[in-house]
């Protein structure tokens, strides 16, 4: 056999094995069904996030979804009570004003507020089931007490360990252990801390919640059970107190009765408004149940002074939202931003001495970003890194993917396509000369998919390339905006041929002849592919695109400054951010015109 | 409180007209007739289990609903389906650790060990060197050898150049021939 005779016996084997493969697989007839009801629970989910809406639908939502408990308060006063919810939909919203004093609920209906030691009905069953058989568990889960204060323990809270009262409802479907702690020597005596809420769920307590033992802190949004997602916003009432300080801790829940931070905040507040708040922000991979807990400390001797602690239901964001954030440099550093408002969530990069980071992009998806790491006088590299990975508790180092020449710095760069972990991916960069008399200004560096790698050497400036090129979508050729000394241009470089600055072509020409000046690309690689250009025309930024196919297509949007950088996602069709050379930051949704975005720090460099 | 948005970070709630809704409800059970079952597939060999992706074909689905304010266009959205499906598959199977690449594992869990066991040695010869394979190239030789799709439109679904699916696909010819002793 020939070896064109080969390829097509090995293609023509993959076609018929994965075609076998494949016809075996039969999907459930369910499908479009599961799909609605996806649809309609994001939809309500969202809904949930609507103040206005809240506490109307989603409570009862909840009420039916969620089953037969609720936590519920009692008027103004913020002591919670563990009584039934009604079973039928309403559109009364708890917390309510009336409360049972004859629980409804029977001791095998899970209570969908339970927060330790199981958070499911699933985990709670099985624990009852080696239980009663003597196999494995101790009896630690039958007594109220016991629970109450395991449950404190497991929030690293070890100073409340004092059982100071217990109440059980007459039928022992619910009990309140109030907890509380030695105060220091020097002020003696004991202190009620939290009244713990438990249900009795076959034989276990369930803790389904905590309030104020003094009846001063309260958690108003989310109330229990509520579905949350980053940010989330948490509020309450003040008490007239000075200068109180109250610190949350949103922590995940396993089957297991195990849980861990998944974020923290504070609220600071005095004679002031009557509502507290603060927000947290989180990165949580996959969906997950989840307890809000509000602690205050004593501004007497340092211990903890109020606990309450509410179930919830995390929503996990790390993969699944494209355009959730944004990076862009902060502090010497790359930093997240959440693109609905802007504001900053979290480092990404670590603390570097002798230079920060700058000009981010991200690849894969917005799971790999790759950046400039500033090394000291002419020296930095561009690094990479896992932004999945530097979610978790410890984030791997950021890897080096290329270092400059001695005496140059990389100024511009392609973040790698294709396979970016691999050293052969396509990509290119800028090297410019630290010193104005050096004989060569700028290198071209690319290297295409088969990893062969290609220098345009600038003996002279101008011509010179201004800002980051982009590698095209074929792989073999680079797009870069070149400045002549009178205007700049659009050009491109091929991966494998041309030995000077001008060997280019001119992709879109049209561009050139409308006397627009360009100051920065990008290219889209949703779909057929398109290289998006800002540039200056009159006293505004004006963006475009070139289809190659097509060609030109002018002014997509404006903003009213120069350009200084532009970033297209590369999930989600025709979605641009442009920031400005005075720190101002657009976004671009595919049609209308683009929107200001409001960072608290000024923004010259960004990317999806 | 939390944004309003969709996957495109387009607000969701505020924007989504009754219109839009109808629209996308047409396009849903249109798209989900001619797609669905083709996209569980393509999902399922890159995931090795029927379950999961069905599971993921469906948020694909979703996603596609939220979207289609954007969309519209019915080629728009299969092709926007099956980036959300390639790109969740790999997802799920990078965030979740629930594939080893080296563990040949269940061929799938809608196909029992009878029938594997009635299937021909080269098949499962030819399914354990895919699994072997890098991810993105057996992305690539799945969406070329069973979904048929243009170079342009595995670029368009993984992500990446031309270029880079050329240089998958050849990459992953030449593992399997070694790995099949093809040549020989």
């Amino acid at each position: 056999m020939t070896g064109h005779e080969h390829d097509e016996a090995l293609e023509q084997l993959l076609h018929r094995t994965l075609t076998d493969e494949a016809d075996g697989v039969m999907p459930a007839g369910d499908g479009l069904s599961r799909i609605r009801t996806k649809i309609a629970a994001r939809q309500r989910r969202l809904l949930w996030l609507r103040p206005a809406v809240a506490l109307g639908s989603a409570a009862a939502v909840a009420a039916v979804a969620l089953g037969a408990y609720a936590l519920v308060g009692s008027g103004n006063s913020n002591h919670r009570e563990i009584g039934p919810s009604t079973q039928t939909p309403t559109s009364e919203p708890t917390p309510t004003n009336s409360v049972s004093p004859t629980p409804a609920v029977t001791a095998t209906t899970f209570p969908p507020l339970a927060i330790y030691p199981f958070p499911d009905k699933q985990a709670a069953d099985s624990w009852d089931h080696d239980y009663l058989q003597q196999i494995g568990p101790a009896a630690s889960y039958t007594d109220p007490k016991q629970v109450a204060t395991m449950w404190v323990q497991s929030l690293g809270i070890t100073d409340v360990d004092q059982v100071t009262g217990t109440t059980t409802s007459a039928d022992d479907t619910t009990a309140t252990v109030t907890l509380g702690r030695t105060m220091t020597a020097e002020q003696g005596g004991t202190v009620d801390v939290t009244d713990v809420h438990l249900v009795h769920y076959l034989d276990a307590w369930l803790v389904v919640g905590a309030s104020d033992a003094q009846s001063l802190l309260r958690i108003d949004s989310p109330a229990a059970g509520d579905g949350v997602s980053s940010p989330l916003t948490v509020t309450g009432p003040t008490w007239g107190g000075v200068e109180e300080s109250v610190n949350f801790d949103l922590r995940s829940l396993d089957d297991a009765g195990n849980s861990g931070s998944v974020a923290t905040g504070n609220a600071f507040f005095g004679n002031g408004p009557a509502t507290w708040s603060a927000t947290l922000r989180y990165r949580l991979s996959h969906d997950s149940w989840g307890e809000l807990v509000a602690t205050e400390l004593s501004q007497a001797d340092g211990g903890t002074q109020r606990l309450v602690a509410e179930r919830v239901n995390i929503s996990g964001n790390t993969a699944a939202a494209p355009l959730t954030y944004f990076y862009a440099p902060k502090d010497g550093r790359i930093a997240e931003f959440a693109a609905a408002d802007a504001s900053f969530v979290r480092y990404i990069t670590p603390i570097e001495p002798g230079g920060g980071a700058s000009d981010p992009k991200t690849a894969e998806g917005s799971q790999l970003l790759y950046y400039l790491q500033g090394g000291g006088t002419c020296a930095n590299t561009l690094m990479e890194q896992d932004l999945l990975a530097a979610s978790g508790a410890t984030p791997p180092p950021p890897r080096t993917v290329a270092t400059p020449d001695a005496g140059y710095v990389i100024t511009g760069f392609s973040a790698p396509t294709g396979s970016p972990s691999s050293p052969d991916a396509p990509m290119a960069y800028v090297e410019s000369a630290c010193d104005q008399g050096a004989a060569v200004q700028q290198k071209l560096v690319m290297t295409d998919v088969d990893g062969h790698q290609h220098v345009i050497k600038f003996e002279g400036n101008p011509p010179a390339i201004v800002g980051d090129p982009a590698v095209d979508l074929n792989g073999d050729g680079v797009f870069a905006v070149l400045h002549t000394g009178t205007a700049n241009s659009v050009v491109r470089y091929s991966m494998s041929a041309g030995n000077g600055p001008n060997d280019y072509a001119q992709p879109c020409p049209a561009m050139q002849s409308s006397g627009f000046d360009p100051q920065a690309l990008a290219w889209e690689p949703v779909g057929k592919g398109l290289v998006w250009v800002v540039g200056q025309s009159g006293s505004h930024s004006s963006v475009g695109y070139c289809d190659l196919q097509h060609g030109y297509s002018p002014d997509q949007f404006t903003v009213p400054a120069a350009s200084s950088d532009i970033s297209v996602s590369s999930q989600v069709f025709a979605t641009v951010l442009v920031a400005t050379t005075d720190g101002q930051l657009w976004r671009y949704d595919g049609g209308g015109p683009a929107t200001k975005l409001s960072p608290s720090i000024p923004i010259t460099e960004v990317t999806w | 409180m939390g944004s309003l948005a969709d996957d495109r970070g387009v607000p969701f709630v505020d924007t989504f007209t009754a219109d839009d809704q109808v629209d996308a409800e047409g396009a849903l059970v249109a798209l989900y007739t001619t797609q669905y079952r083709s996209l569980v597939r393509i999902a399922t060999l890159l995931l090795h289990d029927v379950p999961a992706a069905e599971d993921v074909v469906q948020d694909a689905f979703v996603a596609m609903f939220a979207a289609w304010r954007r969309l519209r266009d019915p080629d728009k959205a299969v092709a926007y389906l099956r980036q959300a499906v390639v790109n969740r598959a790999r997802s799920r199977l990078r965030h979740l650790k629930v594939v080893d690449a080296y563990d040949p594992g269940p061929v799938t869990d809608a196909v029992s060990a009878e029938t594997v066991a009635m299937r021909s040695v080269e098949h499962a010869r030819v399914m354990d060197a895919l699994r072997r394979l890098p991810q993105r190239q057996r992305e690539v030789l799945v969406l070329r050898y069973y979904a048929d799709l243009s170079e342009a439109d595995i670029a368009a679904a993984l992500g990446i150049s031309r270029g880079a699916v050329k240089s998958h696909a050849s990459r992953a010819a030449a593992t399997l021939r070694q790995t099949l002793e093809f040549a020989s």
